[in-house]
This record gives structure tokens, sequence and C-alpha cells, in this order.
């Protein structure tokens, strides 16, 4: 029955739990297992983060395009959710690839911003996610927001190889594939892991509430008719 | 170290906002099906009356 179907999961305090357990690992692996590097010091921690937020936003991008490409294969508004999630994560991990990655600048470089091949890349990257996410708040009908929701993310997910062989493709500052210690290269791996789980976790959840979300629109519209 | 304690901060932060915005929606969503059924309640409830009526 419908009614059962929309009943929300009642664990929110698990999924706060699970998160804040999974954010705690990273920064303590990072802090107690990641050597301090002899130039940038401290702020080559950054770096860390940095990664795994950017490859994020990068797996948002992916799966926001994958699942747009579903949709309009089998028209199914399930995917159309995946997507919506995805994009909302995405745009988080770009916004916040876009915060540490001028953060970082500013310590390495002397400067917040610079029209860097990869950086440009990434900021088109941003303002894709954010044109689907206003895109979508205009559109009213499920159906043609997810279609044209789909177009846009499958035109968007273009920008996908620029973004991750700007460094090979053209000439600029940003540092192609940093040398790293091996006990760095296992932080780092374990920090993108780590974050991938929250991603997961948050991409699941989010998917879940849409869903909910639809059900309770549709038996909104049974009680009325 | 204040760009590596900002940087994590930032990214913190984001997060947990999101969580938190996650959790209001699931509170509003409950909100929500509970006046659903209600709703769905007092119309059975009204439909069997007026079968009793009848």
């Amino acid at each position: 029955m419908a009614t059962a179907d929309a009943k929300p999961p009642k664990s929110g305090f698990l999924l706060s739990g699970s998160v804040l357990t999974l954010l705690l690992a990273a920064i303590l692996a990072l802090c107690l297992f990641a050597p301090t590097e002899e130039t940038m010091g401290d702020a080559q921690r950054i770096v860390y983060v940095h990664v795994a937020v950017a490859w994020l936003g990068l797996l948002g991008l992916l799966t926001m395009a994958a699942a747009g490409a579903m949709y309009l294969a089998r028209r199914d508004l399930s995917w159309d959710q995946w997507a919506q999630s995805a994009a909302e994560l995405g745009w988080l991990c770009c916004g916040l690839t876009l915060a540490t990655g001028s953060l970082w600048a500013h310590e390495a470089w002397g400067t917040w911003w610079t029209w860097d091949p990869r950086l440009t890349t990434a900021f088109i990257l941003w303002t894709i996610y954010s044109g689907y996410l206003i895109l979508r708040t205009h559109l009213e009908e499920p159906h043609r927001r997810a279609r044209l929701a789909a177009v846009l993310a499958i035109v968007g997910a273009i920008d996908l190889p620029p973004v991750v062989m700007a460094t090979r493709w053209f000439r600029g500052i940003h540092p192609m594939s940093p040398e790293m210690e091996p006990s760095m290269r296992l932080v780092l791996l374990l920090t993108v892991v780590d974050l991938s789980a929250v991603f997961g976790i948050l991409l699941v959840r989010r998917r879940a509430q849409l869903r909910i979300e639809s059900l309770l629109v549709l038996l909104e519209q049974q009680i009325h008719t | 170290m204040a760009a590596f304690v900002t940087a994590y901060g930032i990214v913190w932060l984001a997060v947990m906002l999101y969580v938190v915005r996650l959790g209001t929606r699931q509170r509003r969503l409950s909100r929500s099906y509970q006046l659903l059924q209600c709703r769905l309640e007092e119309g059975q409830n009204t439909h069997e009356a007026d079968a009793d009526a009848a």
C-alpha cells in the first residue's frame, strides 16, 4: 500500500552518527599518520581533503549524467531522484573543492585564485551544477523537469574530460600528480574512501527522501480526487 | 596551520549543515505523513458512517 511505502524512516541519529564517525576517522588519519611535508608544512594536509572532494565532485556529475540517461531510456522518475540527489551533493563537493583549493593556492602560490585551466574547468563544473539545480526549481511538471534536467546533465558531462585532463592538455600551474611518500598516498586513499562512504550514505538518504516526497504528493492527489 | 584548520572547518561545517538540512526535511516529511494519515482515517470514518446510515 502506498501509505506504508511513504512512511519516513526514523534513523536520523544513526545517519548523523555514521557521518560524524567517518569524518572524525578521516581527520584523525591525516593528523596522526600523514607526515608533515617539508616545504609547505601543515598546509599541505589540505591536499587530502581537496583531492577527495574533487573526486566526489566529478563522481556527482557522472552519477547525475548516468541517472539522467537512464531516465531518458526508461522514463522512470526514480532515476531522476538519483540524479537530483547526486547533483545536490556534487554541487556541495565542487564548491568545497574550489574553497579548499583556494586556501591551498594562497599558501602555495600566494594567490587565492588564478585562471589556470584546471581551476577554470572546475569553476565551469560548479556553474553547470548550479544551472542544473536552478533549472529544476523553475519547472513544476515532474516528467518535463526530469527530461530537461537529464539533457542538461548529459551535456554537462562534456566538461568531465577537460577537468580530469586539464593539467595534461593545457599548460598551467596546477600540479599534475605531485610526488608523495607511501604513507601520504595511503592517507590520501583512506580519506578518499572515507569521504566516498559519506557521499554514498548521504546520496542514498537524500534519494529516499525524494522518493517519499513524491509518494506523499501522489497520496495527496488521491485524497483530493 | 591556519589554512589547514580553515579548510577542514569549512568541509566539516558544510557536511554537518547538509546533514542538519536532511534531518529538518525528514521531520517535515514525518509531519506531512502523519497529517495525511489523519485525513485518510477521517475520510474512511466518514465513509463508514455514511454507509451505516444508508
